[in-house]
Order: C-alpha cells, then structure tokens, then sequence
C-alpha cells in the first residue's frame, strides 16, 4: 500500500522500465559491436548504465544520447580493468584466492564492524567515516567539523569508545 | 529480459518512496538540526532516498544560506553510513554518496575553505570513478575541481582539468556542462590579465549558452562579459552585459550574485564619474550582503562607497563608514582585513590623496577570500 505521496513521486519521474525497453537491445549492441565485449559482459553493463539514470533522469534532456554516453565510458571502463588482470599461472590454478583464506574470521569482523557503526550518532558517524574510512587526519577532520584538533581528537576517541559501548550492550541484550 | 526490467522499476519506486516519505523530515531538519547531531538515527531514516532528500536541500540552500547547506550535506554523510549496504545495488550507494560529497565540496568552496573543499571532492571522486557508467559524474567533480583551482590560482591545472571533463561531457552531448567549461576556462584567463583570450571564452560561451535555456550560466557569462569589457575600456558594452546578468540573477533569485552584478554596475558608474548614482546604488548593495550575513562582500561594497565619497570631497563621510566597516569586520572576527581597515582609517585622517590606498586596501580584502592567510603590507609612500 502506497500513499499519496509516494505515488506522485512515483508518477513525476520517467519510467525507467519503458525507457530500459525503448533502448536495451541499442545498448547492448553498440557495446558487443563498437567495443566486442560478450553479450553477458554488455547486459550487466547496461543494467548499471540503467541503475545510473535513475538517479539521474530528472536532469537528463537528451536521454539517448546520455544513455549511448553512459554505455561507451562503461565499456571503456571494464575494458581497462579487464586489460590490467593477469592469467593464473597453470601450477596454482587449483590454490585457494589469498583473498578468501581468512574469510571466515574477517566476514564476523566485518559485520561487527558495520552492526558497531550503525550503533553512533550521527555526530560520530561522521568523525569515524572521515578519520577511518576516508583517511582524514585528525587536523582535517577538524577543519570539517569547524573545531580545534584538540577537540577532534577527544571526539574521535569518545566515539571510538561509544561505539564499544553500544556494540557490547547490544550484544548482551541478545 | 523481463526480471532485469522489473528489478530496476523495484529499484527506482523504492527510491521514490523513500525520498517522498523523507521530505517533510528533511524540512523540519532544517531548522533542528543541531539536535539530531547527538541524537540515535532513527531506523526509517537509514536510506538513500533519505540521503538523497538531505543532499538535495543541501543543494537547494546553498546559495542562501552556504553554512546550513555544509550541515546538511555532513549530515546526509552521516546517514549514509548507517545505510545497510545490502539494500541496495552497489552503484546507487556510489551514486548517492558521490553527490553529498560533492554537495560537501561545494558548499566549502562557497565559505572559502578551499583544502576542505578539495577533499570532500576527492571522496566524491572515489565514489564514481569505481565505475564507468558514472564518468559524467566523476567529470562533474573533476569540473567543481577545476573552479577551486581557478580560485586559488592553480590555474594549469584547472585548464587541464576542464580540457579533460570537456571530452567526457561531450561523449554524453552534455552541452550545459561544456559551456560551463568554457565560461571557466574564459574566467581563468580573466584572472591571469589575458583579456582578449578572456573575451573570446566568454562569448564563445554566451553563442552556446543562449541556444539552450540555460539561464544560470547565462547570467554568470553576461556578468563575467561584463567585467572583462569594463577593463577593455568599453563601457557601454559592459553596463549592457552587467544589466542583463543582474536581471537573470533576480529572476533566478540569486540574492549575492544579483549584490555582486550590481557592485560591478556601481564601480562602472564610478568609472564614469557618476558618483552619487554609484554610491546609491552601493548603499543598497551593502544592505543586502548585511542581511545575508556575508560581512566581507558588504565591506567590499562599503570601499568603494569611500572611494566615491573621497571622489566627492566628503572626507568625513568616508571615515564614519571606514569605522563602521572596521567595528563590523571586528565583530565577524576578519582578523586580517581589520588591519587592513585600520590602516585605512589612519590614512583617511591624514592623507591629501588617499585614492590609490583605497583600491589597494579594497583589492587585499577582496583577494582575503581565496587566500585567507595574505598578509597586508602598506603601500610604499
């Protein structure tokens, strides 16, 4: 059940369902044609080209031109990132990807992590997001939250330590 | 194909909703924000159409009221974090978190915290460039990158930059986008002195700005135009281009840039000798940039009311103003720009000519914004 709201919302934006079948099949040719990538390789692109223009289509004016746009710097894309992976060598074809080999201790640290972060304040959210995940340096997360370095330092650590907090009673209420 | 067509209706209705059921939240936030800093997220405010509601208020407010829209953008941060991952295809997280960091950018640049700016664009950056099918967008940043360059002087790298995002926006025949580019690279030679290459930026820019309806960038090129030809001397061309530029901008309620317009139309007029019309017009000038709180644009506007004034013989006028100015720079805390005014002052007092100090003085408070850390020397006797 939807309100009224959200079916006006609904009904002021294009839909993207026509407009995926009005230009798929173009997409999809121009990106095996023009770039000779596999027809599976150019659905999947043109299926983020799509997820793009959603967000997008209030500000596209020439849709066509845009999506043809979005489908060539999405293949040119892949294909540098194809161009840079390397063949396995035959003898360790059959080994393990390093990347997994600890999965099943770091996917728990990982979950914890984002469970321990979903736990702050909107305040702290934003501390720890711009001193761990974007690298930030304490003087630089002051200047972002207009404060002295002292004071961001003392925040940066009272949120390190609420997370704990909340992370550990949650865990003790299950 | 009827799943993949259906799973992006899914998508894009989820968003919808989200956003319309965000809206009046958004709004109440505007005016209680402080509070919601310190208090838990609520669970039905951890989407993206959230996200998206805050970063699109954060873009709307920004010419306004740049401060609230930096709030609202780190605001719309913070909720992007709480956001769970899996709800949603990896590309619309990018994609929504991409835009609050650049909404971030740009209301830094706004407030003239320009290495602030420059990170939050960086972040943006990294959100897109992760995938091709966002390269308008990592050209948009590379483009708002760009002006920030320009306004600290770092100019060959801004020109590399719009060369580069030029070629991106024209493979998705984003027409509006290269104009901007141009009317930027037009800006850029302005500011290194080269004003033919100026001029033909600029109206190379106005050709393609006026096929579209494209009015912002409109206004911007009438008005840069107009600058440029105040320089080359031709002054009826240029009262011409400011008008035009100055319509647009209140048409557009743009408030400080219609302040701005009309401070180049008063320093044009005080060019031409018309003192008391420049000085009128500079009195109303100043009134608008005090009720936008831009203290640094009204003192602008109140320099070159003393110069009109000195112009016209009225010393003391132009000293009660200069000790206005100085007791507004000192409560807005303009540390730098006090000294400059105090140095003013003194020399209002004393001084038989005091023309070319008065340019001097108002040329460093106007160069303060983009380099904040300038010191004021005096001019040589």
């Amino acid at each position: 059940m939807i309100g009224p709201e959200q079916q006006q919302a609904r009904s002021q934006r294009a839909d993207v369902g026509e407009v995926y079948e009005e230009h798929r099949r173009f997409l999809v040719g121009t990106a095996i044609s023009r770039f000779g990538v596999s027809e599976d390789d150019a659905e999947t692109l043109v299926h983020d080209v799509f997820l793009a223009y959603i967000i997008k289509a209030n500000e596209v004016v020439d849709v066509r031109s845009w999506l043809l746009g979005a489908i060539c710097n999405a293949t040119k894309h892949y294909l540098r990132m194809r161009a840079r992976a390397v063949g396995l060598p035959p003898d360790i074809i059959e080994e393990p990807d390093p990347a997994s080999v600890r999965v099943m201790q770091r996917l728990p640290d990982e979950l914890a992590a984002r469970e321990c972060f979903a736990c702050l304040t909107p305040r702290c959210q934003l501390a720890l997001r711009l001193r761990y995940l974007e690298g930030y340096s304490v003087p630089e997360v002051a200047a972002e939250l207009l404060t002295t370095p002292k004071y961001a330092q003392k925040l940066v650590t009272r949120c390190l330590q609420q997370a704990y907090d909340r992370y550990q009673r949650k865990e003790t209420e299950r | 194909m009827k799943s993949a067509q259906d799973s992006l209706r899914l998508i894009a209705d989820r968003l919808a909703d989200e956003r319309a059921a965000a809206r009046s939240v958004v709004a109440t936030l505007r005016t209680s924000l402080d509070a919601a800093w310190d208090r838990a997220l609520p669970e039905a405010w951890r989407t993206l159409g959230f996200v998206q509601e805050l970063t699109s208020v954060s873009d709307s407010v920004l010419e306004q009221n740049p401060a609230q829209s930096r709030a609202l953008a780190q605001f719309a941060l913070a909720v992007a974090a709480a956001v769970p991952r899996a709800d949603y295809p990896a590309i619309t997280i990018a994609q929504v978190e991409g835009h609050a960091w650049k909404a971030l950018g740009t209301a830094h640049r706004y407030l003239s915290a320009y290495d602030a700016a420059l990170r939050a664009y960086d972040a943006a950056r990294r959100c897109f460039a992760a995938f091709g099918a966002l390269a308008d967008e990592e050209a948009a940043v590379d483009l708002a990158t760009a002006v920030v360059f320009s306004e600290i002087g770092r100019f060959d790298e801004a020109l590399a930059l719009i060369e580069q995002s030029a070629a991106t926006f024209a493979s998705f025949r984003d027409e509006q986008r290269v104009v901007q580019g141009t009317l930027l690279k037009g800006m850029i030679h302005h500011r290194r002195g080269d004003l033919r290459a100026a001029r033909i930026a600029y109206e190379s820019a106005l050709m393609s700005a006026q096929e579209r309806d494209d009015l912002h960038t409109l206004a911007a090129i009438h008005n840069n135009l107009g600058q440029v030809l105040i320089e080359l001397n031709e002054t009826s061309a240029a009262a011409d281009a400011l008008a035009r530029a100055r319509d647009l901008f209140a048409g557009l309620e743009m408030p400080a840039e219609v302040g701005r317009t009309e401070g180049a139309l008063a320093r044009l007029l005080l060019h031409n000798g018309a003192y008391e019309r420049a000085i009128a017009l500079l009195q109303r000038v100043r009134q608008r940039f005090l009720a936008l709180g831009m203290i640094d644009e009204a003192g602008l506007a109140a320099l070159d009311m003393v110069d009109g004034l000195v112009a016209t013989n009225d010393r003391a006028a132009a000293l009660r103003l200069t000790e206005t100015v100085l007791a507004e720079f000192r409560a807005a805390r303009l540390e730098r720009a006090i000294v400059a005014l105090a140095y003013l002052q003194e020399l209002l007092r004393e001084h038989p000519s005091p023309a070319a100090s008065i340019h001097h003085v108002r040329l460093y408070v106007e160069q303060l914004r983009s380099d904040p850390d300038r010191v004021f020397l005096p001019l040589p006797e």
